[in-house]
């Protein structure tokens, strides 16, 4: 058996983590968590270092463990706790989105890439939600995910979309990985990375073949009011709103409009739309789930040793070229589709 | 006095932007207390890496101030939160 084969076991991953957490089933839990172990080898990147923090050594625990805490309104962090791991639905649904998103996160990263949490050593899963008054935003504060309840009138609950809590939680991979200076061209990426692995979360719950998925980031975050679909397009950068209050979607599909600014850290959720439209294209070239294709290989850039912490997008666009080659074979049709798709959007390949 | 107050990033990416003159205002007092309730020295602030934060930036007269969203607090906070509530939206 090839290690291609034992990655596309015929029992989705899923399945066997329910059966090796299965009392009933004594026998077929234990063989369920071998074919979990060997299946996570398969599909770690070849860059183990970057794998998990120094110095922690032993098993570990490859369950999630999450804690939702509610900051009721206030900016005051973490808030009070509300519901643990294993602990019932309550009811709220922004305490269930989260604990639900969070666990659909970690599921993705330890089915598809081996890697248990997002330090790779099961680092516990905190979300605040409830943050602020009118609070229009989420982010990741370096050891927890806080979400705000929107304004009502242009964004709703920052829950209520999957691929934004997986985007949220890819900050924190990004950080314990390649942790890309957030400013500029690499912070665009830290960015993009984000929107890449938030978009595959949301496919592969899903289980959504890359010509099927949307490609759409926050979709369902706007309310009915706003003209526009969702926060970003990574097929189509630049097209998710057009909005009389918002104004248009700022963001390039190509270099020959990035955008110079101070704003946003350089604009970095602005030029993000050049990878994620790199991305989009290499995934829908090579077909199938995206998470396979496309997905391995940046996950693959995102933790080789060539990924500088300031690398710009030409610096990037070769170390996937070069994870593609590597993973799929030179001059395979993966190899190829990432090379036109940066090509496509203007960044160089070859230096 | 005029008082911008500009708030860049967030997941979204969407700027947005509140102005007020204080001259036209109903209360012209009350903002120079907000004013005068600033800190009169800069303040150390963290090092801004957080994925995702707002970034405001506070202009009042002709000082201008850039403050991570998740560091906006105090007298600063109080300032922000009123130019929102009663000042004119700018692009």
């Amino acid at each position: 058996m090839t290690a291609t084969d034992r990655r596309r076991s015929v029992v989705p991953p899923y399945l066997l983590r329910a059966v090796a957490a299965s009392a009933e089933h004594p026998r077929a839990a234990t063989a369920a968590r071998s074919a979990l172990a060997e299946m996570a080898v398969v599909a770690a990147p070849k860059h183990e270092h970057r794998l998990r923090p120094q110095g922690i050594s032993g098993t570990v625990d490859r369950s999630p463990q999450r804690t939702i805490a509610d900051a009721g309104s206030t900016t005051t962090l973490p808030g009070t706790v509300v519901r643990r791991e294993g602990d019932p639905t309550t009811g709220d649904a922004a305490v269930d989105e989260a604990y639900a998103g969070l666990g659909a996160t970690h599921a993705f990263w330890l089915d598809v890439f081996g890697r248990v949490s997002i330090d790779g050593a099961g680092l516990p899963l905190d979300a605040t939600v409830h943050y602020g008054q009118d609070y229009d935003n989420a982010y990741w504060d370096g050891r927890r995910m806080v979400f705000g309840d929107g304004d009502g009138e242009v964004f709703r609950r920052f829950t209520i979309a999957l691929d934004v809590i997986g985007h949220e939680l890819a900050h924190g991979v990004t950080q314990y990985t390649a942790d890309l200076t957030y400013q500029g061209q690499s912070g665009a990426l830290n960015e993009s990375v984000s929107d890449v692995f938030g978009s595959l979360v949301a496919q592969y719950a899903a289980r959504q073949r890359a010509d099927r998925a949307t490609w759409l980031i926050g979709e369902g975050l706007f309310t009915d009011a706003v003209h526009g679909v969702a926060l970003r397009s990574m097929r189509a950068p630049g097209t998710a709103y057009d909005d009389p209050v918002l104004g248009k979607d700022p963001q390039p599909a190509t270099m020959a409009d990035y955008v110079e600014t101070s704003e946003d850290s350089g604009g970095v959720h602005r030029n993000s739309g050049i990878p994620n439209r790199a991305f989009f294209l290499a995934a829908t070239a090579i077909g199938g789930y995206a998470w396979e294709g496309a997905g391995a290989v940046w996950w693959d850039a995102l933790t080789a040793a060539e990924t500088t912490a300031d690398i710009d997008f030409a610096g990037f666009a070769r170390v996937t070229v070069d994870a593609a080659a590597a993973r799929f074979g030179h001059g395979s049709a993966q190899h190829a589709a990432v090379e036109d798709a940066w090509r496509t959007v203007g960044v160089p390949t070859t230096s | 006095m005029h008082i911008v107050v500009r708030r860049s990033g967030g997941l979204a990416g969407l700027s947005r932007g509140w102005r007020v003159d204080t001259e036209s205002c109903d209360d012209p007092d009350a903002w120079y207390d907000l004013v005068g309730a600033l800190p009169r020295e800069e303040q150390v602030r963290r090092r801004h890496s957080v994925p995702d934060d707002f970034t405001w930036t506070v202009t009042v007269a002709r000082t201008t101030v850039t403050i991570p969203g998740s560091q906006l607090d105090g007298p600063w906070a109080a300032l922000v939160t009123r130019v929102r509530d009663e000042g004119e939206p700018v692009t």
